[in-house]
């Protein structure tokens, strides 16, 4: 993964210094602000579904966002693309730092508490959700992700490779595990 | 009664109208199959509302300030199309938040690992029926450059059927029902012997370098690549399949019949579109040829099926209602029969004649 990411990614940051010899191949894709408007908070919502409200989802949807300004993926699929695209990099962000993104979004919604208490606990359960979520099957937490972000079993199986049956097997599965979870951290003892 | 699979109990909830007639009148009746989808709708609400808490309260972002947070470092380069800046800012990947930065890049540019290949993949060929395309193979030979002109081919490992002990060890190998044949045709006996395709996954990656120097080699020029296929992948994954193979210990099988997922093909973002139109902008391309290509849907539905007219020829016709090709060799000694169902690449071939294919098409379980 490395290997080949690494020459990209610089070729993102220093695209100004290369752009005389990228030339017409490294251009910002014209409908990269109209799409950037249109999505931008669906993108962030997804994200934060994954760290919660604090600034590392905006950043995960700004990083996705100049990937999506270099792609040439057709426009017309640029919704589906973004959700993927955002479900997958929030939940390798999630897996990278799970300690401090459980500390980032405890912190981060405190500010917005009336109620100190109540608010701890309440961002106690939204990050349990938020684990239960990172610890499913990749596919699983995708699929639960891009379905609870909009996308038609017809979209979420053309990005994820399955049929639309599976996406619906995939879906039931991780919703129930979703819930197992959550529910066995509420039953007392 | 057949019970709604899990996965139809629980898109019903959320997508009805995709449940076929038969499963909406079989759930209208039963009680198990009305509990499950009952239960499913419980968890999807349940789920819903998990992950609307999950997002937090605070208000989303204002889109104005992000879109400032996007380009504000190059706002001041004019764009020579609206006037204002949409250079990305080199700082944002590279420096400031290295993990997002490698995940968004490992995610949308590379993959590298299953996971991160999905979403980085753009689906563009998903066929779900097959057409002849018919060339003539003098009109090819040395006119294309070759494939490795253009980039590198990666092709992990040796593709070759497995053998299998019986139908139900292919049938559990592949994940795949092998096939079986309802009757068998005047001068096809004895049982069929199995054998299972892994699938495989073949990448290209475009090389406009690669291009360039092999075209000065051979003295010639290349048309451009399009913007954003240098240094993108191209990914076709084939399989898995069955093949059962009925042979009279001759040279060549008597009949084979293959069953696979059809195949696929996904780019780094490039669209089929994009792809075909270079194709066929390649100097010494038949006109012919690119035509029926340019004739094929751009949504990748449409498997087109080579058939070298030398020694071929080809008749589109129908298999259960599936548009199917159906090959046969000029000196009549043998045809195929191709076609897509279900999502699966469906072939019978044989030293047998079209209307005896036809028959073992047809009575294919």
């Amino acid at each position: 993964m490395g290997e080949r990411s690494l020459p990209r990614l610089t070729a993102v940051g220093d695209r100004h210094d290369e752009r005389g010899r990228r030339g017409a191949a490294d251009a910002v894709r014209p409908d990269l602000e109209r799409t950037f408007r249109a999505e931008y908070r669906r993108v962030v919502g997804i994200a934060r579904r994954v760290l919660g409200s604090g600034r590392e989802a905006e950043d995960v949807a700004q990083d996705v966002f100049i990937a999506y300004g270099r792609a040439s993926v057709p426009a017309e699929q640029a919704p589906a693309w973004l959700a993927v695209a955002t479900a997958h990099t929030a939940l390798n962000v999630r897996r990278s730092d799970a300690r401090r993104s459980r500390r980032e979004s405890a912190t981060a919604t405190a500010d917005w508490a009336p109620d100190v208490a109540e608010e701890v606990l309440s961002a106690a359960r939204r990050e349990r959700v938020r684990e239960a979520l990172a610890r499913l099957p990749r596919t699983q937490a995708l699929v639960v992700l891009l379905r609870h972000s909009g996308l038609s079993y017809q979209e979420i199986g053309a990005v994820v490779g399955i049929s639309p049956t599976s996406v619906g097997t995939t879906l039931r599965r991780g919703e129930q595990a979703v819930r197992r979870e959550l529910d066995s951290d509420d039953t007392p003892g | 009664m057949t019970h709604l699979a899990e996965g139809m109990r629980r898109r019903r909830v959320d997508e009805p109208a995709a449940v076929t007639d038969t499963d909406r009148r079989h759930a209208q009746i039963c009680a198990r199959c009305q509990s499950a989808v009952e239960a499913a709708r419980a968890d999807r609400d349940a789920v819903a509302e998990l992950l609307a808490q999950a997002a937090g309260t605070e208000p989303l972002p204002d889109v104005e300030t992000a879109w400032g947070r996007l380009t504000e470092p190059t706002r001041r380069a004019a764009d020579p199309v609206r006037g204002v800046a949409v250079s990305l800012p080199r700082r944002r990947l590279s420096l400031r938040r290295p993990m997002v930065a490698v995940s968004a890049a490992a995610v949308l540019a590379l993959g590298g690992t299953a996971a991160a290949a999905a979403a980085s993949w753009l689906p563009i060929f998903h066929p779900r029926a097959v057409t002849p395309v018919t060339f003539q193979v003098t009109d090819l030979a040395g006119q294309l450059p070759d494939l490795s002109a253009y980039g590198t081919l990666s092709v992990p490992g040796h593709w070759q059927p497995r053998p299998a002990a019986s139908a139900s060890a292919a049938t559990a190998a592949a994940g795949i029902p092998a096939p079986t044949v309802a009757a068998l045709p005047a001068g096809v006996t004895g049982t069929p012997t199995y054998a299972v395709l892994p699938r495989r996954t073949v990448t290209f990656t475009f090389s406009a370098d690669k291009a360039a120097t092999a075209a000065a080699r051979h003295g010639r020029s290349l048309p451009a690549m399009p913007a954003g296929l240098d240094g993108s992948r191209l990914r076709l994954d084939v399989g898995p399949g069955v093949v059962a193979t009925w042979d009279q210990g001759g040279r060549l099988p008597t009949l084979a019949v293959v069953r696979m997922k059809a195949p696929t093909a996904a780019s780094e973002g490039v669209s089929l579109q994009t792809l075909e139109d270079f194709l066929v902008a390649q100097p010494g391309f038949p006109a012919g040829l690119a035509n029926q290509i340019r004739a094929l849907p751009t949504n990748g539905s449409v498997l087109p099926v080579p058939v070298p007219t030398e020694v071929a020829t080809s008749e589109a016709t129908q298999v259960h209602g599936h548009p199917a090709t159906l090959l046969r060799l000029r000196d009549q000694s043998a045809a195929a029969l191709v076609w897509i169902s279900d999502g699966r690449l469906e072939a019978a071939v044989g030293l047998l004649s079209p209307d005896n294919l036809r028959a073992v098409a047809r009575g294919l379980g």
